[in-house]
């Protein structure tokens, strides 16, 4: 198969296709409700963002320096609320899930269109709800765990915010089934299992978790709402309840979650590295085995966030014994992505770069989970700035960087225009250096006692919370130039028809943007033979 | 002198300096291969890429050694936390008493003290108890965490060796004040600390001694207040925070709901008693239901609404 040169193809792009908002809200093509995503996705990006650059304001000095500690706490939790059930979670499957999945194994479209076209319906409606808390009843000041009795005592409006997870994790179910359904059910004929590209692999593996885990949240959340609105007393100790029986219910979820979320990353940074270094990629059955056994394994440890609560000490040790264990398959990963850069010709371009960042900073947050893990150590850590720097290491430095790789990838694809390289290269490089000024000071701070969620504090933590104030600005910068660039280029980048980086994978066989039907050739090869 | 029970610290100390220097050479392994990989054979002096087809001994190696590294780092991390949990069974007992924003100990005899006054030297057993949400008690000093669970009372222990003043955090979220919930751990010389556990010398006087702060200059209504945390909440100079400010309440005009509706009453001694003792029963419009309910003594009562009385 010629891949560099698609065929020329009659067919209007999927952009060109049809005009007006109707035909973007009311679309059932993949490619738009994509684009649907990565709008909405974005705003809330930003959004998180700028709350996120505001509580470093506020923590930049002792004592108060623009906001007082309600708000903090309340920001604290939108904040939570925003980046990872708006922005992380849904990110990349919802996004690149929706727009390459499909091409990846040459369907026409996903299995489902209707409901995929639903389920960004769900999301957009529990957003709305989760940010009408801002006006409604006052903002939860819970933290994004809503940890019980405080969340059910609390006057904020936690149940709306609740109510609005609850809606989100539906429509992350509804998009984990098609997904699941489309990857078993239309494959194009002679793809194997084995052949499939890492990414459809890891959003594969990752939606069953969707569906697997996310109704125990769902589940979880209502109880909330019925101790808040009936008192039924399953979390009250007074009424016989045990608030440890939220937390284990709440992790049995969210601790997966943290899988879902990095899944697809691992997936974006195993199609970059190869692409970029003109090569297969290094053991891709070990890749694919890790990815399933991280599947697997990963929904076993949710009780490593509840080594201080009291649970019983052989639980201690079950659960720190297997958080161990599925540290080893990332490790495995980890290897065979530097492996297959040996002897590459490697590309330094943006994609590449992000992706060599986030080998980076998912080793250093995932070498810091070990510390987490051990239980002697963990006591000490646990709820501290270190957690704070950590999870902001795995998911920020993770999946976020990861985000960013697979926006610089398939850009192309998705607009049919190109980004200024330069511009990328001195962004990716600025948000590099702003994010580890931001975030290992906060892991310092941790080591030295400093607790999290903490509006105030005492001042021999003064300079390193300074510092980490001063990254947050530098990220700010690297953040702005990336995505200035990208918007720009949206509007007047320079148009193309080919693939700019020679992928390999089936999705750079098609024009560029593609249109509609993905494949128009192979849908006449199909009507001639029926 | 019996001999020193085994420090937690110390083991979990050795555990950390495992974990990171373990990381750090694996790190540092990574990155430094990953850079040399990808100056060494960037397309312009390397346009060729070498198909190296993937080796199952090499994925065996790198799964079985850091399987190995993971173990051990377990195994160590597990031993410290044996530690944390094996309780000296001659060790002190305190009880630890969290509830929104304060923290009080109290010891075997009914000694009660808002700071966590120590025999340097002994093991201190500590049962934890919270009279409404989860908090943490969190001693980096001692490596020492524990959550504060209500309807639950969890056990911790830790030993002061050293004389000296430590910080105490609430480390578990806990309301809007979470990050005021502070004390301190006080250890001080046995020669010290009885006379202060048979109640011959005063908190105050040792704190004095201990860390050199002016209380005893307080009136001895502020003391109330300050021992009892409830300046986290409310204020003595006419600024709202989390409950209504303290200045001026005395005698003032208060809206409340109580069980009947809406009502307008006069605070006076009585009122005031209530809002303390049963906070619940009367809440001040605008104001949420977080304040706790405090038993407190008549004299410290008294001091208080005397003090209250003259805060204008
Ligand atoms: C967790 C925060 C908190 C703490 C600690 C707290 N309070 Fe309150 N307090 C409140 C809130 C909120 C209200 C108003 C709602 C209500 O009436 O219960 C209140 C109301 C009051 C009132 C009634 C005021 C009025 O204007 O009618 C008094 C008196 C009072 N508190 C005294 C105290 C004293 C004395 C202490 C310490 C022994 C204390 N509080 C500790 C939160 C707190
Ligand atoms: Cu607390």
């Amino acid at each position: 198969m010629d891949k560099t040169t698609p065929k020329p193809s009659s067919a209007p792009s999927y952009l060109d296709a049809a005009h007006g908002w109707r035909s973007w809200l009311l679309t059932r093509d993949h490619k738009r409700i994509a684009m649907l995503y990565l709008t909405a996705i974005s705003v809330f990006f930003v959004a998180g963002v700028t709350i996120g650059v505001a509580m470093r304001l506020e923590l930049m000095a002792p004592g108060r320096t623009i906001m007082g500690p309600q708000t903090y706490n309340a920001l604290f939790t939108l904040h939570g609320v925003i980046m990872i059930f708006l922005f992380i979670i849904p990110g990349i499957p919802a996004v690149f899930g929706n727009f390459v999945l499909p091409l990846q194994i040459g369907a026409e479209d996903v299995f489902f269109p209707r409901l995929n076209l639903f389920s960004w319906y769900l999301y957009m409606f529990g957003a709305v709800f989760a940010l009408s808390t801002l006006f409604i009843g006052g903002l939860p000041d819970t933290g994004w765990t809503f940890y019980v009795p405080f969340s059910t005592t609390t006057k904020t409006n936690v149940t709306l915010a609740t109510l609005a997870v609850f809606i989100l994790g539906f429509s992350s179910i509804v998009t984990g089934l098609n997904f699941i359904t489309t990857v078993h059910r239309l494959r194009r004929p002679g793809l194997g299992w084995m052949q499939l590209p890492l990414f459809t692999w890891s959003v594969y593996a990752t939606a069953w978790v969707q569906v697997l885990a996310t109704p125990v949240i769902g589940i979880t959340l209502l109880l909330i709402i019925a101790e808040r609105l009936f008192g039924i007393g399953l979390f009250d100790p007074a009424k016989g309840g045990d608030p440890i029986l939220y937390q284990h219910l709440f992790w049995l979820y969210s601790h997966p979650a943290v899988y879902i979320m990095i899944l697809p990353a691992m997936g974006v940074v195993s199609e970059v590295i190869p692409t970029f270094s003109r090569k297969r990629v290094f053991g891709y059955n070990a890749i694919v085995y890790s990815t399933l056994g991280i599947a697997v394994v990963g929904s076993l440890v949710w009780a490593h966030h509840m080594f201080t609560s009291g649970m019983s000490d052989t639980a201690v040790f079950v659960f720190s014994l297997l958080t161990f264990l599925v540290a080893v398959p990332s490790a495995v990963k980890v290897f065979n992505w530097v492996a297959t850069l040996y002897k590459g010709s490697i590309d330094l371009s943006p994609p590449l770069l992000f992706a060599l960042f986030f080998i980076y900073l998912f080793s250093f947050g995932g070498l810091g989970g070990l510390v987490l893990g051990a239980a002697g150590t963990n006591i000490h850590v646990h709820d501290t700035q270190f957690v704070v720097g950590h999870f902001h290491y795995v998911m920020f430095g993770g999946a976020g960087m990861a985000f960013f790789a697979a926006l610089h990838y398939w850009f192309p694809k998705m607009f049919g225009r190109m980004y200024d390289i330069d511009s990328a290269n001195w962004g990716a490089w600025i948000l590099f250096i702003g994010f580890n000024l931001l975030y290992f000071p906060m892991q310092v701070l941790g080591l030295q006692g400093m607790p999290r969620r903490y509006y105030d504090y005492v001042p021999h933590f003064k300079r390193l919370n300074a510092l980490s104030t001063i990254g947050s600005w530098i990220l700010a910068v690297g953040l702005v130039i990336l995505i200035y660039n990208l918007i720009h280029s949206i509007l007047y980048g320079r148009k193309i028809t080919q693939d700019p980086w020679i992928g390999t994978t089936l999705e750079w066989t098609t024009a560029t943007p593609p249109p509609t039907e993905n494949f128009p050739a192979d849908a006449e090869k199909e009507q001639s033979a029926a | 002198m019996p001999p020193l029970p085994v420090n937690a610290v110390d083991k979990i100390d050795q555990t950390f300096f495992l974990v990171m220097g373990l990381s750090f050479g694996i790190l540092l392994f990574v990155t430094a291969l990953m850079v040399y990989f990808t100056v060494r054979y960037r397309r312009t002096k390397h346009p060729d890429p070498v198909e190296i087809p993937g080796d199952w001994r090499l994925e065996v190696v790198w799964t079985v050694i850091p399987s190995i590294l993971v173990l051990i780092i377990f195994s160590y991390g597990w031993d410290a936390y044996r530690g944390l949990r094996d309780i000296p069974p001659d060790a002190m007992p305190v009880q630890v008493t969290a509830r929104m924003f304060a923290w009080s100990f109290t010891y075997a005899n009914g000694r009660q003290s808002d700071d966590l006054i120590v025999p340097a030297g002994k093991p201190i057993r500590l049962s934890l108890n919270s009279l409404d949400v989860i908090h943490g008690l969190f001693i980096p000093a001692f490596r020492l965490k524990r959550d504060v669970v209500p309807g639950m009372t969890n056990q911790a222990w830790f030993l002061p060796e050293k004389e000296g003043t430590y910080e105490l955090f609430c480390s578990a979220y806990c309301g809007p004040k979470h990050f005021s919930m502070t004390s301190s751990v006080v250890a001080v010389s046995p020669a010290t600390f009885d006379p202060w556990y048979a109640g011959t010398l005063n908190t105050d006087a040792l704190l004095n001694a201990a860390r050199g702060k002016q209380w005893a200059a307080a009136p001895p209504g502020i003391r109330v207040l300050e021992k009892h945390g409830c300046l986290k909440c409310h204020s003595l100079d006419g600024r709202r925070d989390v409950g209504p400010t303290l200045k001026g309440v005395f005698g003032s005009q208060v809206q409340v709901v109580r069980a009947g509706g809406r009502e307008e009453l006069t605070a006076d001694a009585e009122y005031l008693r209530g809002a303390i003792r049963e906070p619940k029963a009367e809440i001040v419009i605008g104001y949420d239901s977080l304040m706790p309910a405090y038993e407190l003594p008549e004299d410290e009562m008294r001091e208080l609404l005397d003090y209250l009385q003259r805060l204008r």
